[in-house]
């Protein structure tokens, strides 16, 4: 078992790396990024109050110019994944870096998080875990770190969107619910 | 007793072509022999005419079995044999003689091919004899062909099979791979780097049978991948089509060519980025 822990860590940091590389900005989530200190950023989720079979967008924290927002996933079948895309206004936001949710954390095998911004304002998302966890109440798929870079308002939205059941088969009947991310 | 001893000498010098290996040098042949006893040094002498041996070509060395005889020219039969020599004179008679071509070279073209291709490539170098042969140092790298130019031994047309051209068939592990050229004596040129493997982007795409983005590398991609992610060939789970470059192992590379082409849609040819990011007009609008 030794041997397998120690694979299981080594793909955890492979993990992590590709997540930070990938991650556009390259920024510590929990920094102030580089922007200016006067604006203050937050965020206002479209729905609030999630129900069953949803996926959506919460604000987790809020330091100065940088926001982080929760991908959360509530009350719904065993799930091995989920792929989607956010959009976002470049011009008045950036997006800086990501970080595991703890959904598939529990998993006991290595979840693998991908994010790639191959186009400004454009996030391509997966998440995957080997091994089916159960959704009971709302659980964070992974973070999204946001920094304002303009005072003002933009939509959050999210598109091609599938959750990935326990054999591999689209997840019907989920509703996607983004937001809206604010610099005042 | 000097005659009788000459005899002795000559009776037991027996010689091979070919059998030496090394870094290739153009117009030369390597040969070997068995040591003789009292024998202070050989002449190698080589002739363009079997059995025909002038007392002025040849090389001479000391007390070893081995030579490479130098400046020779290309695509041109010689024929070699030895004589040992003592204080007391030389062997009166040649060895057994034995012939062939100067050792074929492989020119320093770098030849790029992708995963998942069938080709011919044109190998050039010298010294390839009617015949030669071609291997490569990848298992998933098939030679399918080898066919000489007419009338020509620095040229061969190179049929070859890059895999993977089907699915669920191990891709030709990426990077440099050696080639050699093998002329029907054995003896062989070799070059590093000769071939280089490029992966094929295509594969990026695992979902094919997904008709909402059956042209876009997506985070479903990456999901599909960790059914399978961390295990190698020797396991039961191993599914070729996920190990992107070949090297027998899912892993953290397979994931970062995913990850970092998702959101990449088929141009009709291929995945691949510009300089300033995705090309998004090779995207259907619904895809944008």
């Amino acid at each position: 078992m030794k041997s397998i822990n120690r694979i299981v860590t080594v793909l955890s940091l492979i993990a992590v790396v590709t997540l930070t590389a990938c991650g556009g900005g390259g920024g510590d989530v929990t920094g102030t990024g580089g922007g200016s200190t006067l604006l203050a950023a937050s965020f206002t989720p479209a729905l609030p109050n999630p129900g069953q079979n949803s996926v959506s967008l919460q604000e987790g924290s809020a330091s100065g110019n940088m926001v982080t927002v929760l991908v959360q996933v509530t009350d719904t079948e065993d799930l091995t994944g989920a792929a989607f895309d956010v959009f976002y206004n470049p011009a008045r936001f950036s997006y800086v870096s990501s970080s595991a949710g703890n959904l598939f954390e529990s998993s006991g095998v290595t979840p693998l998080y991908g994010v790639n911004e191959a186009v400004s304002g454009h996030l391509v998302i997966g998440v995957g875990s080997g091994a089916a966890v159960p959704v009971n109440g709302s659980e964070t798929l992974i973070r999204l770190s946001f920094r304002v870079d303009s005072q003002g308002s933009g939509p959050v939205t999210l598109d091609l969107a599938d959750l990935q059941g326990a054999s591999g088969q689209m997840v019907a009947g989920i509703g996607w619910h983004g937001g809206t991310l604010i610099g005042n | 007793m000097p005659s009788m001893k000459r005899s002795r000498i000559l009776a037991i010098i027996v010689i091979a072509l070919g059998t030496m290996t090394g870094v290739a040098q153009a117009g030369t042949i390597s040969l070997q022999w068995d040591s003789v006893a009292s024998a202070d040094g050989y002449r190698i002498y080589y002739s363009t005419t079997s059995g025909q041996f002038n007392s002025q070509d040849y090389i001479q060395v000391g007390r070893t079995t081995q030579a490479t005889v130098p400046n020779l020219q290309d695509c041109t039969t010689y024929y070699l044999a030895v004589k040992a020599f003592n204080a007391a004179g030389e062997s009166q008679t040649y060895s057994d003689e034995i012939s062939g071509w100067a050792r074929p070279t492989v020119a320093t073209t770098v030849h790029s091919v992708r995963q998942g291709s069938q080709l011919e490539l044109e190998i050039q170098g010298s010294n390839f004899m009617p015949g030669a042969d071609i291997e490569v140092d990848n298992p998933n790298i098939f030679i399918d062909s080898v066919v000489a130019s007419p009338g020509r031994c620095d040229t061969l047309i190179v049929g070859m099979t890059v895999e993977p051209l089907a699915d669920g068939v191990r891709a030709a592990e990426i990077g440099s791979v050696q080639l050699s050229v093998v002329n029907p004596d054995l003896v062989f040129g070799e070059r590093n780097g000769a071939l280089q493997v490029t992966l094929d982007s295509a594969r990026f795409n695992f979902n094919r049978s997904d008709q909402t983005t059956l042209n876009r590398v997506d985070g479903k991609e990456l999901v599909w991948m960790a059914g399978v992610f961390g295990v190698s060939e020797s396991n039961a789970l191993y599914d070729p089509d996920y190990d992107l470059d070949g090297d027998g192992y899912i892993d953290g590379a397979d994931l970062s060519y995913v990850v970092s082409n998702m959101g990449g849609c088929w141009t009709g040819t291929n995945w691949t980025a510009s300089d300033s990011g995705w090309s998004i007009g090779a995207c259907a609008a619904e895809l944008r």
